[in-house]
């Protein structure tokens, strides 16, 4: 299925998306696949899974440490690739691969573009990579069938909505906050005022991620975005060992 | 040819990359230099603070003694080591901490690696009113103590890294994502020409004082151009301080000095553009030590101002296209030229500035008798006493 489905099946039901975020190869691909299979079971609509950087300096704690972790026991992007393969067999939502871009360079950006179409990869998120640096990799990807999704945030600005509406496809990703990632917000007027400017201004579906971890947050973000992504706190949930499903259950309603 | 071009590249390395967050305020950053850089008024405010504050121009001193260990040619000494603080990096904060006010900021960061960078911005930050945190490994704070005290008497907070190797680049990124939770009311004051564009122009801009007095001073002490000029890189900002304003002298040569660590082969080295390859880290493309899947490697130096896997995206292009050389030379070579300087000339010099002082004793004797060079001596060497362990 691709991203744009999804959304508009979930438009003509009123839903929001659910969006959880997972580290590749955090402790191992066989768990990241597991946990990938019982995050569709719980509900989840996109997947999200995160290629370790070394140095990934947009993340907190949390993702650094899986980062660190899946780095460690000896992942790599030829292994998650392969992994990913595997997974697309039985996984039938859409997998966003979000990561750095050295990685990416590193095999060669058309290189990795080939191995992602083939590993049936239907969205990509380069933290390091904003409009000013992603023209060419944005085309690249649109002509290869994969959505690119950029990111906006509070300081972004009117002006620059389009620019990255024009790089996206898909969805494009809004950050909740100043900072990075695993804070811990509680949605206030000021950003659910800002979805609902970003909503009437642009086309493509926005989703928010940063700092969603409670039951109560995704409830009140959902009436003004199109999907919420939710990473640290379902890695914390499964470096715990906590049962996935269970636990994603108890964060959105499944109908 | 204008470098950077407008989007932040020296041919083929630098750029912006760097989360969405980041843009509009390097975008911002990048405007009010531009506004600035040819107004009389800010000009005159970095000189005035420059020669009355920080004590410019530095000497450019001939070093007679060791010209006598070497050959027949002539030795200069660009004495940063004399800059207040006591090396190169004041140069670059004090026109950062100036851009701060203007951008009505009152607040700076820093990463640090040595320290030096972390003592400048300290420093700048007190002498400018800024309220300053420097963001600084825990193994370099253990290596260099001396400066962390520094910081500390000088007002600002100092803040340890705890993760990766603890050194220069985790201080990086520790500095960038305070940055991104602080962006709206903080200046992040880079210490060395690397990070995304505007940074590695505007450091460049604010070093390349180094080199415009050099080349006042040689012309005026000898007549000519040098025949070639050495400096040691990490980042690189004193070695892109001292070379920039002759890079239209073709005849003059320039040299730049990495640290080989414990040696090439053992792979703990700081040898970036020697055995690096171009790839993104910090906001820029430019030479890295990474793996074979683009993880970034850790880097080793005894200096802690070299011990970094990046460097700035103008000495990859001044490397990719052959205007300067890059050689490296070890922790044990420059240990010993720090001793060799000590002695024979009566100044310590920086573990860094070592480095080009090793490769120049090293290679110094093939050069051509009558020739002229200019060694950066980028700081002075107080803060390595201490983890050297030394007695006499």
């Amino acid at each position: 299925m691709k991203i744009t489905e999804v959304f508009n099946i979930l438009k003509k039901q009123g839903k929001t998306a659910f969006i959880p975020f997972i580290m590749a190869g955090d402790p191992s691909m066989e768990v990241t696949i597991k946990s990938a299979i019982a995050l569709e079971r719980a509900g989840a609509h996109i997947l999200e899974i995160g290629m370790p950087f070394s140095d990934p300096v947009a993340d907190g704690p949390v993702i650094q440490a899986a980062s660190e972790r899946a780095l460690a026991n000896g992942i790599n992007m030829d292994k998650i690739l392969d992994g990913i393969i595997k997974l697309r067999q039985v996984l039938k939502i859409p997998i966003i691969l979000m990561g750095y871009y050295n990685p990416i360079l590193s095999i060669g950006v058309e290189n990795f573009i080939k191995k992602a179409v083939n590993a049936g990869i239907n969205g990509m998120i380069v933290a390091d990579l904003s409009p000013e640096e992603g023209e060419e990799w944005s085309n690249k990807l649109k002509n290869a069938g994969i959505d690119p999704v950029f990111l906006i945030t509070s300081f972004s600005g009117h002006k620059r909505w389009a620019l990255i509406e024009s790089f996206s496809a898909g969805m494009v990703y809004y950050v909740s906050y100043a900072g990075v990632t695993g804070g811990a917000v509680m949605p206030g007027e000021e950003l659910l005022k800002a979805l609902d400017e970003v909503r009437a201004a642009i086309k493509l579906p926005v989703v928010v991620g940063f700092g969603v971890r409670e039951k109560k947050a995704v409830e009140i973000l959902s009436p003004h975005c199109d999907g919420v992504v939710v990473g640290s706190a379902i890695i914390n949930a499964i470096n715990n060992g906590e049962d996935i499903e269970k636990y994603v259950k108890q964060l959105i309603d499944v109908n | 040819m204008q470098l950077p071009n407008n989007k932040g590249y020296f041919g083929n390395f630098g750029g912006m990359f760097v989360p969405e967050l980041l843009i509009p305020a390097l975008k911002n950053l990048e405007d009010i230099y531009n506004n600035l850089k040819n107004d009389h008024v800010f000009q005159s405010d970095i000189k005035n603070l420059l020669t009355h504050y920080a004590g410019r121009p530095t000497p450019l001193y001939r070093a007679k003694n060791i010209e006598q260990d070497i050959g027949p040619i002539k030795i200069y000494l660009k004495r940063e080591d004399l800059n207040h603080t006591g090396a190169h990096k004041l140069n670059n904060t004090l026109g950062q901490g100036l851009l701060t006010l203007k951008a009505n900021k009152k607040k700076v960061i820093a990463e640090t690696g040595a320290g030096q960078h972390g003592v400048a911005t300290a420093t700048a930050a007190a002498c400018l009113g800024l309220e300053c945190t420097v963001f600084m490994g825990e193994k370099d704070m253990e290596r260099q103590a001396l400066n962390v005290r520094r910081m500390k008497l000088l007002g600002a907070k100092v803040e340890p890294v705890y993760s990766g190797s603890k050194t220069l680049k985790d201080a990086c990124n520790a500095a960038l994502r305070f940055w991104a939770s602080n962006v709206a009311d903080t200046h992040y004051i880079i210490g060395s020409v690397v990070g995304p564009h505007p940074y590695p122009m505007l450091v460049r801009d604010f070093q390349s004082v180094i080199g415009q007095e050099a080349r006042m001073q040689i012309l005026e002490q000898e007549g000519r151009l040098p025949d070639m000029i050495i400096a040691c890189v990490g980042g690189g900002s004193n070695a892109i301080g001292i070379f920039n304003p002759f890079f239209n002298d073709k005849s003059v040569k320039f040299i730049g000095v990495e640290a080989a660590g414990f040696g090439i082969e053992t792979k703990k080295h700081a040898a970036t553009l020697g055995h690096g390859r171009p790839g993104v880290l910090h906001g820029s493309h430019s030479y890295l030590l990474q793996d074979a899947w683009g993880q970034i490697i850790e880097a080793h130096s005894i200096a802690a101002g070299l011990d970094y896997p990046g460097v700035g995206p103008e000495h990859s292009y001044y490397k990719s296209s052959s205007r300067a050389e890059y050689h490296s030379v070890t922790d044990d070579e420059a240990v010993s030229a720090f001793h060799w300087l000590s002695r024979r000339e009566g100044i310590i010099p920086a573990l860094e500035s070592s480095h080009a002082l090793a490769y120049l004793r090293k290679t110094g004797h093939d050069l051509k008798p009558g020739t002229v060079l200019i060694l950066n001596l980028s700081g002075r060497g107080d803060k390595d006493t201490e983890p050297l362990n030394i007695e006499e």
